[in-house]
């Protein structure tokens, strides 16, 4: 069989772009998902904790952090369906591993300062963000990065309006990442 | 020189294989999820997985996941290597070209 440069030339670009578009379908498949539901769980959540009574803020963020654990565990179900690979299972693990981190040295530390366990949540998630990022693209790792400096500006340098900055901004953040996401690879 | 594979040449056969070798070893990629990241309809894809499967390179797991069949197609390691080898081969043609 002869071939020219030129049909190997396009073999090796439909290569490219086929794999390329299959790495996305698997780092973009639920990514704008998770970050448009999360970003909207933040969003509701900081707003109730800046404008609620503390305990009523705290059944807020325990009912929309539960509908959230769901909802993306779902996610995982539905996507890991679609492919089944050795990685998709240690997202999966990775992200189980930092929950019960966080909850861990909540409960061991018990911070009386409300502030301080959600800028403790808020960059531990961001942490996930960037480690995902390394594993899949670099896009997550600016995301993560950005949102902790924008957490750390909220609670040391606005910090009566910690929660509302961090509903705008941090929430606001996730969502769009989220928009975006989903708007450029569609 | 690396080998040139007249079978995995065929366009579609190419696009198959390069998704199913974007992921590492092991993964394996449900039928109608390939088949809509290719473009491709359920005979057209089937036809070209069985040419594949035949000779090796691919491997078909049939499964039952909440009681319905789901198929998955997974790059085997000898159709893993004649696949880089593929590659391989057409960057040679290339790079003859280049060095004229």
């Amino acid at each position: 069989m002869e071939v020219t440069q030129e049909e190997a030339r396009q073999a090796l670009a439909d290569i490219e772009i086929v794999r390329r578009q299959a790495r996305r379908a698997v780092a973009y498949g639920g990514a704008p998902y998770y970050s448009m539901l999360w970003g909207a769980i933040w969003f509701l959540g900081f707003l109730g904790s800046q404008f609620l009574p503390y305990e009523a803020s705290g059944l807020v963020w325990a009912g929309l952090s539960s509908l959230g654990g769901l909802l993306s565990l779902l996610s995982g179900i539905r996507l890991g369906l679609r492919v089944r690979s050795p990685l998709s299972a240690r997202i999966g693990l990775f992200w189980l591993s930092l929950l019960v981190y966080g909850a861990l040295w909540i409960y061991l530390a018990r911070p009386a300062d409300g502030a301080l366990v959600s800028l403790f949540i808020s960059t531990l998630a961001m942490f996930g963000y960037v480690v995902m990022g390394l594993w899949l693209d670099n896009s997550f790792v600016w995301l993560g990065l950005g949102i902790t400096i924008l957490a750390l500006i909220g609670y040391f340098g606005v910090r009566p309006y910690y929660s509302l900055w961090m509903a705008m901004l941090g929430g606001g953040a996730l969502f769009g990442s989220g928009l975006y996401i989903l708007r450029r690879w569609k | 020189m690396a080998r040139f594979d007249e079978l995995i040449h065929q366009p579609i056969r190419l696009r198959i294989m390069a998704a199913l070798t974007a992921h590492e070893p092991g993964a394996a990629l449900e039928f109608t999820y390939l088949r809509d990241l290719l473009n491709l309809t359920d005979g057209n894809l089937g036809a070209h997985l069985r040419r594949l499967e035949e000779a090796g390179y691919v491997r078909l797991i049939k499964t039952f996941v909440a009681r319905k069949p789901r198929t998955y197609v997974e790059a085997t390691t000898r159709g893993r290597r004649a696949f880089e080898e593929h590659i391989a081969a057409l960057q040679e043609i290339l790079s003859k070209g280049e060095n004229k």
